[in-house]
């Protein structure tokens, strides 16, 4: 039964981590014009970085290891309206690419899909083993 | 000679059904098999129960841990109540032997 129940740990655990890159996408899309952040400076795009587990005989979970801010150097767009604007009239607005992160959004709904498509066939073996003893 | 034999299968029904600590009864050993079976069964329903009511209350808990451990839940469920029924057979085939 362990072997079974591993199987749905692994994919509970995909499941886990699709939602994080999930909720991660979109706070940086909710995030695209923000140039007031916690540590200063604007909006730096986030990315969670995922890390296999080992859970013996060969089966790997996995699980978000951190969410790393993107280290590059912010867009400077001329606005000297801004109330954020610099001594030259530049806004530093966050760099998110809005298409690339619908694509990870898509991304992140098909593999959570696909995970869940494993758990019901996994289900569905378990009921057709079961069955062997009907009857 | 047939009493003897029937001694003998009863000998090797007890050897077959022990279980590490368990009664000396051949009754009482499978008895001791199924009753570990039900606690898991039985610890597995609680979990999916605990599960189900943290989420209608709102706790952060995520929608598809609890549909797994529901999963789970009714799987091992499943499997007991089949063990159930293969071990009642067995008991009615057993007692419909001629003696």
């Amino acid at each position: 039964m362990s072997t079974l129940f591993s199987a749905l740990k692994v994919s509970a655990q995909g499941m886990t981590a699709q939602r994080t890159r999930l909720n991660v996408t979109s706070s940086n899309i909710a995030n695209i014009q923000t140039t007031r952040s916690a540590e200063g400076g604007p909006y730096r795009r986030q990315d969670p970085v995922f890390q296999a587990v080992d859970l013996g005989d060969g089966v790997s979970g996995v699980e978000v290891e951190s969410i790393e801010s993107d280290q590059s150097e912010p867009r400077k767009v001329y606005d000297p309206g801004h109330p954020d604007s610099d001594a030259d009239g530049y806004v530093a607005m966050p760099n998110i690419n809005l298409v690339e992160e619908m694509v990870n959004m898509i991304t992140a709904q098909r593999a959570y899909e696909a995970n869940a498509s494993v758990v019901d066939t996994t289900k569905k073996m378990a009921r057709s083993a079961l069955s062997i003893g009907e009857g | 000679m047939v009493i003897k034999g029937a001694e003998q299968v009863a000998n090797a029904i007890k050897g077959g059904f022990a279980v590490d600590g368990a009664k000396d009864s051949p009754e009482g050993a499978f008895a001791a098999r199924l009753e570990k079976a039900l606690e898991s069964t039985n610890a597995l329903q609680l979990q999916a129960n605990d599960a189900s009511e943290a989420l209608a209350a709102g706790a952060p808990v995520s929608l598809h841990d609890t549909m797994i451990s529901v999963e789970k839940a009714d799987i091992s469920s499943r499997l007991f109540i089949s063990m159930t029924r293969k071990a009642l057979e067995a008991y009615k085939e057993m007692m419909r032997m001629p003696i």
